[in-house]
């Protein structure tokens, strides 16, 4: 049951709420608006806007193979448009769509929090992602688009075999949208730790919530070693670096480890939102709690952290060593058990529940149906001998369209349904919804299904067509009359969604008897999401009755509204105890202007202008700056809190993204050194030991003036905080000036160009000193805030710059142990 | 022994027991894994490394740690016993839960890769 209002009181403090968390209407809403819900909206309309695009590429990729020796394509376009299907699904679909149109719109309503963690850092993320995803569409307008598919391998997508604009579109691009999605992973598990409900300790969390917990610190992992791999790819082409150059010391298996690093966790990361998608539709329409809660929180985390150590199963035909392949073998063998945990629990909630068959839970069935499916025919790549003589055949293409599409998609399209009432306040035609299920059912497993057939008959994939009389035309045309069943299912879904937000009976507020809390709010949910913050005793809080009725108590009382300002509850991680109350940022422009410099510094990189894109990259610190300039107000600074503050949490975070891109390229730097005969390569002297040693050494020292600072700011002492910053900036001045120039003097001596050794030694050292340089930018900022005074806003302020430079500092000493290792 | 209040050690035990068992398989995971790339390749003819020397220690390593971890969760789980789902206790009972499913999934993990990394011949081309 939602909340009622039932007493003048209650209305008047509503009244204020609205009035509170208003925002501007029209265009310059939506451009400067912070809204979860509203960002969430513009990240469904655009991902749907992109599913189209894609789902056209698909279309005409059946087409073009639906018989023997068709023209409709040429393999050059053929080429782009798998590419672009394969991108536009994976990373411009799928994942968006799930983290940031759901996740956005339903994790603070179902924790029963006001807004995300960080409101402004939230909207930048859909900016910076609608800017990538165009950046990357660009390409494809101008007639270059990437054209070496999804994973992109090297040697074909170096410079020498690949000339054209079409491959830096994709790298430039995938890490642009790294970006966005970096800022968006931090943002959902800085919000699933403090914005809890109180009561929401970790053993009442909804599922959903731990399949986003899992799939965002998936992210903050997966995304370092994808940009690590994009990143040394456009050194190879722009500056002509040779990491994957196997004649100069590189090694074109090095892209692949680090793309699968990626790619393997990406596919979990797909398709966990699913998982928590099913986990929220199944009770509801079971009429009964999840079975073997504990068991399937835990198995949603286990997926994604499994996840990590089986890429290379996706190289078993490179010729690994038999000893290397067998971690990789025990790991894609071991995570069908996480995967199976949930699939039994669905089933048996299911069948121990009463179940309703409506729209929702059909797609969920199909969702279980192709999970079974897709997740049999990965255990067979599991195994080294099948997997070799499957090998880039369509099998592949089929175990993963039935997992990516049929066990990622059809449940989004599922919490399409579900949520559909809640977000526009009124139902979808269940007929309709039935009949687009059973139309893109049947269609996608017409399909899907065939190609494991024309796998096994030998059909490689990414042929732009095949000769007739190999046995595998009739299945073809099968799977494209599926595609285009699948494609009317689709946009059946689509008009019935149009019709029903125009004509569709009204929902009311909790139309399925849904567990879990956003349906304790209006549909649609109102700006401020709960006049009340909700508590909260089990993991579904919405089956507690006397609960909900407390809380229209305590509205009508005045306890918890949090009506003084743009606030929220922040709570402990572990109990969800109440620990402080937070202010929110409302609207801001700086989320787009943060957007529109980062576009130009891709763009001129793009373009190899380097010089105007460092400008800009500069302009992005100040627009950053800027942002920061407004600070929350005096109700936080007179909290007691005894949790960590949010700043904190984000910037342990970032260190941890970072850290694990330091990881990447020190792994790295051994990978080559490993293949070496002799390293240094090419004759090139080993590095002088001492004088990088006293340096790192001086360097390491600045964390005693820095944690100096955080410990005198927290007692209060402006001041001493200040000089202590200034001392260490001092320091960390002269060490930054003095490496300058020796990277200077040492480009004299041998180039990145030279050989892998070269392109090695500049990246990891140049990677250290570009956080040393935002580490200088951070002190200067800190030290103009400080001289205003300090307040709680800066305190925490302090405290993770000082976290950021002991986090430089031993990234510091671990690069220059790496390089030194050379002279061993 | 049942308990009232989490205390340093009972939180020690507890975060050991749901942490303890991955994190061993990520060590045994990783470290195997550099060690069988650089033992296959000239580094490990320069400097003797045996990939399957270091499977087993790692093995061995990893799996005392996954086999402590999963009797600190039995420790815990039984501490922590309980109808009430509140905080603490309810949610220490929680994650000794959750050890008790990790330990012999972990352990089990690390055996299976550990024997096959142990005993196939070390730097033969799958």
């Amino acid at each position: 049951m939602a909340i009622g209002v039932t007493t003048p009181e209650a209305r008047r403090r509503i009244g204020r709420l609205e009035r509170i968390w208003e925002e501007p209407s029209g265009l310059v809403g939506w451009l400067t608006t912070t809204d979860h819900k509203r960002i969430g909206l513009l990240y469904f309309f655009t991902t749907l806007l992109f599913f189209g695009a894609g789902g056209v590429e698909a279309l005409l990729l059946r087409t073009q193979l639906i018989g023997p020796d068709r023209g409709l394509l040429s393999p050059e376009t053929y080429n782009q448009l798998f590419t672009m299907h394969g991108i536009t699904m994976v990373f411009l679909v799928v994942v968006p769509m799930s983290t940031g149109a759901f996740g956005n719109y339903l994790l603070p309503l179902m924790i029963g929090a006001r807004d995300m963690a960080f409101p402004r850092m939230n909207a930048a993320s859909y900016w910076i992602f609608l800017a990538a995803g165009l950046f990357i569409y660009t390409g494809l307008f101008l007639g270059t688009a990437p054209d070496a598919g999804w994973f992109d391998y090297v040697p074909l997508a170096e410079k020498d075999f690949t000339p054209s604009a079409g491959i830096d579109f994709y790298a430039l691009g995938l890490i642009f949208i790294g970006v966005s999605t970096t800022v968006a992973a931090i943002n959902f598990i800085v919000t699933i730790f403090k914005l809890r409900a109180p009561g929401m300790s970790l053993n009442r969390m909804p599922l959903f919530c731990y399949a986003f917990l899992a799939v965002s610190f998936a992210l903050v992992f997966a995304l370092p070693p994808l940009n690590t791999a994009l990143v040394f790819l456009e050194l190879d082409r722009l500056l002509g670096f040779h990491f994957y150059d196997v004649a100069l010391g590189g090694s074109p298996l090095l892209w692949q480890h680090l793309f699968w690093i990626f790619g393997h966790p990406e596919v979990y990361i797909i398709i966990l939102p699913a998982f928590g998608i099913a986990t929220s539709i199944i009770p509801a329409f079971a009429r009964r709690r999840m079975v073997a809660y504990p068991f399937v929180a835990i198995a949603e985390v286990l997926v994604a952290f499994i996840g990590f150590g089986v890429w290379a199963h996706h190289m078993f035909a490179v010729g690994l060593a038999t000893v290397t392949a067998v971690y990789f073998a025990a790991a894609s063998l071991i995570i069908v058990i996480p995967s199976a945990i949930q699939l039994f629990a669905w089933i048996t909630t299911l069948v121990a529940g009463r179940p309703r068959f409506a729209t929702p839970l059909l797609w969920i069935v199909g969702f279980i149906i192709f999970f079974i499916v897709g997740g049999l025919s990965g255990i067979m790549f599991a195994a080294i001998p099948f997997d070799q003589q499957a090998h880039d055949t369509y099998f592949v293409v089929a175990h993963f369209h039935f997992v990516i599409f049929g066990a990622a998609m059809f449940p989004l399209l599922g919490g399409i349904y579900y949520w559909f009432p809640k977000v526009t306040g009124r139902m979808y035609y269940e007929r309709l919804g039935q009949a687009s299920f059973w139309l893109s059912f049947v269609g996608a497993t017409m399909t899907f299904f065939p190609m494991h057939i024309v796998g096994l008959l030998g059909m490689p994939r990414r042929v732009y067509t095949y000769e007739s009389g190999l046995g595998w035309s009739g299945y073809n045309l099968a799977e494209t009359i599926g595609s285009y069943l699948l494609g009317l299912g689709l946009l059946l879904v689509v008009v019935n969604l149009v019709v029903s937000r125009f004509r569709g009976r009204l929902a009311g507020d909790d139309p399925f008897a849904g567990g879990t809390l956003e349906w304790a709010t209006s549909s649609p949910p109102p700006e401020y999401n709960y006049a009340v913050i909700p508590t909260v005793t089990s993991a579904y809080p919405m089956w507690d009755r006397e609960d909900r009725l407390q809380d229209e108590r305590r509205l009508s009382e005045g306890v918890m509204t949090l009506e003084e300002g743009h606030e929220t509850a922040g709570t402990t991680v572990l109990d969800s105890d109440l620990d402080e109350i937070l202010e929110m940022p409302s609207e801001s422009w700086s989320p787009v202007l943060v957007a529109a410099t980062l576009t130009c510094v891709f763009a001129l990189v793009l373009t190899k202008h380097y010089a105007v894109a460092g400008g800009f990259l500069l302009l992005t610190f100040v627009a950053l700056a800027a942002w920061h300039w407004h600070e929350p107000g005096a109700r936080w600074a007179e909290q007691r809190r005894s949790a960590l503050p949010n700043g904190l949490w984000g910037i342990y975070l970032l260190i941890a993204t970072e850290g694990a891109l330091f990881g990447c390229l020190i792994a790295t730097y051994f990978y080559l050194r490993f293949q070496a005969t002799a390293w240094p390569l090419g004759g090139i002297e080993p590095p002088n030991v001492v004088v990088p040693l006293v340096l790192a050494g001086a360097l390491a020292a600045t964390s005693l003036p820095m944690l100096g600072s955080s410990l005198a700011a927290q007692a209060g002492r402006a001041r001493l905080a200040w000089g202590l910053i200034l001392t260490a900036l001092v320091v960390q001045t002269g060490y930054f000036a003095y490496e300058i120039h020796s990277f200077a003097n040492d480009l004299a001596g041998f180039r990145p160009e030279e050989n892998a050794y070269g392109s090695m030694y500049y990246t990891l050292l140049g990677a250290d000193h570009a956080h040393v340089f935002v580490g200088l930018l951070l002190d200067l900022w800190l030290l103009g805030r400080l001289v205003g005074g300090l307040t709680q806003y800066r305190v925490t302020a302090v405290r993770a710059v000082a976290w950021y430079w002991h986090f430089a500092n031993v990234m510091t000493l671990l690069v220059v142990g790496t390089i030194l290792s050379a002279a061993a | 022994m049942r308990l009232r209040a989490p205390n340093l050690i009972s939180s020690a035990l507890l975060w050991f027991g749901v942490l303890g068992p991955p994190l061993a398989w990520a060590g045994q995971h990783v470290v195997g894994f550099g060690a069988s790339t650089a033992g296959c390749r000239p580094f490990g003819a320069m400097h003797s490394v045996d990939p399957n020397v270091w499977a087993l220690a790692l093995t061995i390593a990893a799996g005392v740690v996954a086999a402590a971890a999963l009797a600190a969760s039995v420790v815990m789980w039984l501490a922590t016993r309980t109808e009430d789902s509140s905080p603490p206790l309810g949610r220490m009972h929680f994650l000794a839960t959750l050890g008790l499913i990790l330990g012999p999934l972990f352990l089990f993990i690390i055996l299976m890769a550990g024997l096959g990394a142990t005993v196939l011949p070390g730097c033969v081309q799958s």
